[in-house]
This record gives structure tokens, C-alpha cells and sequence, in this order.
């Protein structure tokens, strides 16, 4: 087989067997990898009841087909498993370049069950594959973890843990890899924390067979145009922080728990300022020329200390203008803290600005927190998320999440997300579209299993009036459909969705790597089929159509100023077309007929 | 009379003076047009895709006023 390594790794953390399995070619054929072969094994094998924090859980590493096959941006992979954030099942996306190692080391997938009665960590180097005690790792930061691993295995080697927030199951807990990328959201970190696994590391030698290299590369000087459109130059020098313009001027940056789209202080915390005050270097993924991450460094003489990676733009809305903090300083401090106790900035931030609006509305006070959680406090903040991450006091509590929090002080409406995960800085009441994804991702309210800025924002192909419902149920279903195949693949979804052609460049690259012809209606089948399975999956767990829902915010406090003023979500319309355009019944489930078609049994 | 510009992400190399960062003030004509301003500051319309006036949705042919706010947005897409 071309593209695929042929092998999935099986761990059985109970027993401590480890074994290998063949990849079976027609499940490769029908669901690719990554995202749709973790969910595919997902779906035939986990019990749909179980706790996800129990050993019945399981817990899939899988890279793709083009991962490290010189495609642009094929540096990633993604942990598959149920949440134990929202409950439905998860795809959790990262890049770096452990990526590269786990693929070089010859598998596809690895597939983690049970439970170790003690720490241990996985050492995979090439096709010697075994658990080590983590005892002594067990506690540390995730840049000292990682550092630790290396130590005990191998220099070379790269290492994907968690950190104190994992082991203490904070259920948006996430995994780091190269002690900075993040596997961030839907508490994948937890999963693995509950099995008492700290991390895993690999070395890799092997090589990536590619059918048609020459094809391969013709298609990368295609893809190689990108980097010098502006889209890539501005990204590379201003990371995704650019955002922080672009959504505030269109009035969708979230502000102070969502209530308004706007941030004064924006101009504090952009790119831009990025660039002037904290930023050492622009960072890639392995194989990918954007560039897009920054390497950072608090300047000496800030009140906050450090050095690190971020704030990326979710960061800069969840941690920024969502809770109200302008200080790039504190921001950062606050990303640095996420990334080395292992969380999710992004959920960390909503149920920071949950419990900020809880606060002022009385409903959580000083007793119980232990101190007072008002709008721009960004140094109780920092001690939030320090208690949360080591499940102390109060923070034990708010590592339950945003959603739960709100739910036990009677107000979960106060929560900004779907299905208990907050949403991506992209205001739904001016972004019609990206609310509907909201709505429906067999996730929660995250911006990777779909985004529309493309046609809403940039007005490419065509532009779309981003404040009404028109056409938007095919929109989200064919982002939707094409997030999929993009992460089912190995990729990046970010240049992908903002690329106009991106889907054409993949089918071209699908075709050069494995040596079938396949065009770009065959790829975007394949997402629709792996959506499909996902929303069939979360069924069998119990989740409907009745959860595709958001708070009250988005369909009935209208934006008060500005663009889009006046304007709210008119989910009930919107998901009675999209559920008919999917093909599914009126509840929001995938049809028998449907399930058919696909070849989903 | 007396306008405030943004020129946000790639765009603020354009800005006049080296030491402007977030924002620069400018003296246009009376009456002057978006447009006008944009083309003092020799910005490429290719490089806009979107222009807010006091924070409200402009086009080249919006009509400024002293102390109007105007923000240039460069598209986050491309390809
Ligand atoms: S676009 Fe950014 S996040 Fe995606 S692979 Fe490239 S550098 Fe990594």
C-alpha cells in the first residue's frame, strides 16, 4: 500500500500486551486514516454507554495517508476517543513533529485500551514497542515530562504527554507534543490521564512510499504558490493572531462572555503586537511552509515571566477579549500556563468567562472561588487556571468545565458552547454558518470540524452576506464534509480551508500518493461518508438532533451595535434545511437510506 | 481636516511615518472619499476586503468627515 505504513499498534494497558495488526486495505479504502479510520474503529469497537473516564474508554493515535508524504501541511495527527467534556465522541488535531516520528516509525494508528494499575509511558522506537514505569515523570509540567522521556529514551525521540491537568482528569485536559503543539480539545489529556498513561514517545526511521512522486511534487509546486499569495505571507509573519484585526473590525470577535463582537483593547493583543513585543520566531509544522505558530518571550521587565509558544488567535479571544484582558503579557503568561500544565486555552478561557459572568450576576462569589473573578482580572485568572490544573480548591470544580459549572449554579445558559465544548472565536450571531457548525459538529462548538471564514468573511468563491441563513445548511455541510477528509488524510485543515482550491489540490496529492485515481467528488464522498459515521456514533451513545443546540445568547439577545447590529441565529429554520440536505430524519439522526449509501454498516 | 487611519496586518507598512504601529492621523481635502485616502497611502484595492467607518461597513466611495475612524482589513485567504 502506498501513503499507509500497513500496520496499527494495539496496547491493551490492562494486561500490558501490545500487538500488531495488519491494516485492513478496505477499511484504509473507505475511511483513509486519521480522524476517519480512529473513528471507524471507534465505532465498531467502543461500548457507546461507557465512561469516558473509565478503562472501557479507548484511546486512538492516527496519523494519515499523506501525513509526511511531502503534501503541504501533512505534519499532523489526531487522537480519537470518547470526550469526557461533552460526552459525544472527539478529534483532536496537533502538529509539530511527533507526527512525523509516529508515521516513521511504521504505523498507521495506535489503539490504546484499559487501564494501567501505575504510571507507565509508551517507548516506540521503530518496531520495538514497550511500557515504562512513569512514576517518577508522573507530576511534571508537560516541558519537563517531555524532557524527562527523552532523557530515559532517546534524543531523537518525540513525545506526545500529558501534564498535572491530565492526571487530574480537568476535563478539557489536553496532550502536548514537542512540549508546545496541542492535541487541545474535548479533554483528550484526561482520557489519557484516567489510563494512567503520561505519554508516548517514538523514534522513526522508516520512509513513506508514495506511488507517483513526480506527480506528488508537481501538485506541492501548486500548493507552493500559496506560500508567496498573501494569504501565506501574512500568516507567516503574523501567525493567526492577523484574526484578532480581521474578526474584530467584522464585529464577531467574542467579547466578555460573547455578549458583543468587539474588543477595544484588540489592538493590544494582534499580530501586530505580537510581532513588536513578544515574538522570537515564527514557528512551522514539519512539512508545512506557513509558519504560522510563534515562539515567544515575555520581555523582561513585565510584571508576567516567560518563554514559550502562542498566543494563537483562539488564545487571544478566549483568554483576551472574551474575559476582557488587553495585556499581551498576561495573556501569553496565561497561554505558557495552559500549554505546560496540559489544557485547552480555548476551554480554559469559556469557563473563565463563564465564571466571570456567574460572578458578577452573584451566583458564584469570593467564599466559594476563594477570591473575587471580576471582567479583566488577569491575575486571579493566572491563579485559576494554576488551581485548576492542579485540582485545587475551587479549581477542581471549574476543571469540570464551563458547562457544568454554569448547569450547577442553574444557569447553564451562561456557558458559551454546544453540546458542553466552547465555541472558536468567531461570534455566531455574525457568522450565520459558523453557528450552524457550532450546532451540528459531532463535537461541540469547536471551529476545526468546519469553519466558513472563506466564503462568510473573504467572499471567496462567492461572497456569502455572513449575517443571514441563505444557503448556509450547504455550506456548513460541505465544510463540514471537507474538514473531514482533510484531518481523515493527515493534514492541516487551516491552509486547506482557506485555500479556494484546497480540495482540488487534495485529490491530486490523494492520487499521486496511493496510485488510484480519485477525483475531487470520490474525496469529498469520503468526508461526507466519515461525518456520517460520526453523527451515527454519537447517536448510539444517545445524542439527537435535541442536542444540537445553542444558548440562548446566539438565538434571542441580538448584537447591540455595529455590524450585524440587531441581528441573532434562527437555528430552528436553519437545521430543519440542513438535516433535509443531509439526507437525515427530522430529529437530526442519519437515515437508514442514508447510512446505506454510504456503505456505513 | 483631521481622519484617523488603521491599516491592519501586511497593509501597516504603508503607514507614513515609520513609527506609527496601530494607527496614523491624516490630513486629507474636505470631502474626500474613502478612496481618496486609500490612494494617498497607495494601498492596492486588490490588498482590501474590508473598509469600516467609525466601525460601520465602508466602501471607496463613503464620504469622510473629521475625526471619522477608518480601518483597512486585508482578506485572510487567498489561493
Ligand atoms: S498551517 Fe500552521 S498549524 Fe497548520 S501545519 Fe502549517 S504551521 Fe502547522
Amino acid at each position: 500500500m502506498y501513503g499507509w505504513m500497513g500496520t496499527i499498534l494495539r496496547v491493551d494497558l490492562s494486561s500490558g500486551k501490545i500487538e500488531r495488526e495488519p491494516l485492513d486495505e478496505n477499511l484504509a479504502r473507505e475511511y483513509v486514516g486519521g480522524r476517519g479510520l480512529g473513528m471507524k474503529i471507534l465505532y465498531d469497537e467502543l461500548n457507546p454507554g461507557c465512561d469516558p473516564l473509565s478503562p472501557e474508554n479507548i484511546l486512538i493515535f492516527a496519523n494519515g495517508p499523506l501525513t509526511l508524504t511531502g503534501a503541504l501541511s501533512s505534519g499532523r495527527y489526531m487522537v480519537i476517543t470518547k470526550s469526557p467534556l461533552t460526552g459525544t465522541i472527539c478529534s483532536s488535531n496537533s502538529g509539530g513533529y511527533f507526527p512525523a516520528a509516529f508515521k516513521t516509525a511504521g504505523y498507521d494508528a495506535i489503539v490504546l485500551k484499559g487501564k494501567s494499575e501505575k504510571p507507565v509511558y509508551l517507548w516506540i522506537d521503530d518496531d520495538h514497542v514497550e511500557l515504562r514505569a512513569a512514576g517518577a515523570i508522573w507530576g511534571k509540567d508537560t516541558r519537563e515530562a517531555d524532557r524527562a522521556i527523552k532523557r530515559e529514551t532517546h534524543k531523537d525521540a518525540r513525545v506526545a504527554c500529558i501534564g498535572p491537568a491530565g492526571e487530574n482528569l480537568v476535563r478539557f485536559a489536553a496532550i502536548i507534543n514537542d512540549a508546545s503543539r496541542a492535541a487541545a480539545r474535548s479533554g483528550v489529556g484526561a482520557v489519557m490521564g484516567s489510563k494512567n498513561l503520561k505519554g508516548i514517545a517514538i523514534r522513526g526511521t522508516k520512509g513513506v512510499r508514495v506511488h507517483d512522486p513526480e506527480e506528488l511534487l508537481r501538485a506541492t509546486v501548486v500548493a507552493d504558490h500559496i506560500k508567496k499569495t498573501e494569504l501565506g505571507e501574512a500568516f507567516g509573519e503574523f501567525g493567526t493572531p492577523l484574526f484578532v484585526d480581521i474578526m474584530n473590525a467584522n464585529n464577531i470577535m467574542p467579547t466578555e462572555n460573547f455578549r458583543e463582537g468587539f474588543f477595544e483593547d484588540g489592538d493590544e493583543i494582534n499580530g501586530a503586537e505580537i510581532i513588536d513585543r513578544t515574538l522570537l520566531r515564527a514557528k512551522s509544522c514539519y512539512a508545512c511552509c506557513i509558519n504560522c505558530g510563534r515562539n515567544t518571550k515575555i520581555p523582561e521587565g513585565s510584571k508576567y515571566s516567560g518563554r514559550g509558544d502562542g498566543p494563537e488567535y483562539e488564545t487571544c479571544f478566549s483568554l483576551g477579549s472574551n474575559i476582557l484582558v488587553g495585556d499581551l503579557d498576561a495573556l501569553t503568561k496565561m497561554n505558557y500556563i495552559c500549554n505546560e500544565l496540559g489544557m485547552d486555552t480555548m476551554d480554559a478561557g469559556c469557563t473563565v468567562s463563564a465564571i466571570m459572568e456567574l460572578f458578577e450576576e452573584g451566583l458564584l462569589n469570593e467564599e466559594d472561588i476563594g477570591f473575587p473573578m471580576k471582567w479583566g482580572d488577569a491575575d486571579n485568572t493566572i491563579r485559576l487556571l494554576e488551581m485548576i490544573g492542579h485540582a485545587e480548591g475551587f479549581g477542581k470544580e471549574a476543571g469540570k468545565g464551563g458547562y457544568y459549572l454554569a448547569g450547577k449554579c442553574g444557569r447553564p445558559e451562561l456557558f458559551m458552547g454546544s453540546k458542553g465544548q466552547g465555541f472558536a472565536g468567531y461570534h455566531p450571531r455574525g457568522m450565520i454558518g459558523q453557528a450552524l457548525i457550532y450546532a451540528t459538529s459531532p463535537e461541540g462548538g469547536n471551529h476545526t470540524t468546519g469553519n466558513t471564514i472563506q466564503p462568510e468573511i473573504n467572499g471567496i468563491p462567492e461572497p456569502m452576506d455572513p449575517l443571514t441563513g441563505k444557503g448556509k445548511p450547504a455550506l456548513a455541510i460541505m465544510r463540514q464534509d471537507e474538514s473531514a477528509i482533510v484531518e481523515a488524510c493527515g493534514l492541516c485543515v487551516f491552509p486547506y480551508m482557506l485555500i479556494e482550491t484546497g480540495i482540488e489540490i487534495l485529490a491530486e496529492y490523494y492520487t499521486a500518493v496511493t496510485g488510484k485515481y480519485y477525483t475531487e467528488w470520490d474525496i469529498r464522498k469520503m468526508g461526507e461518508r466519515i461525518f456520517n459515521l460520526e453523527r451515527a456514533l454519537n447517536h448510539k451513545i444517545g445524542f439527537t438532533g435535541k442536542d444540537d443546540t445553542l444558548p440562548r445568547r446566539m438565538t434571542e439577545e441580538p448584537h447591540t451595535e455595529g455590524i450585524g447590529e440587531g441581528n441573532v441565529v434562527h437555528l430552528d429554520e436553519l437545521l430543519k434545511e440542513y438535516y433535509e440536505l443531509r439526507g437525515w430524519t427530522p430529529d437530526g439522526v442519519p437515515s437508514e437510506e442514508k447510512l446505506a449509501e454510504l456503505g456505513i454498516s | 481636516m483631521l481622519v484617523t487611519i488603521k491599516l491592519a496586518g501586511p497593509l501597516r507598512k504603508l503607514y507614513k511615518e515609520p513609527a506609527s504601529r496601530k494607527k496614523e492621523e491624516a490630513e486629507i481635502p474636505e470631502g474626500s472619499s474613502v478612496g481618496d485616502l486609500l490612494e494617498v497611502y497607495d494601498v492596492p484595492l486588490k490588498s482590501v476586503r474590508l473598509i469600516t467607518v467609525n466601525r460601520l461597513k465602508a466602501n471607496v466611495d463613503t464620504r469622510l468627515s473629521t475625526g471619522d475612524e477608518i480601518n483597512v482589513i486585508p482578506p485572510a485567504a487567498g489561493g
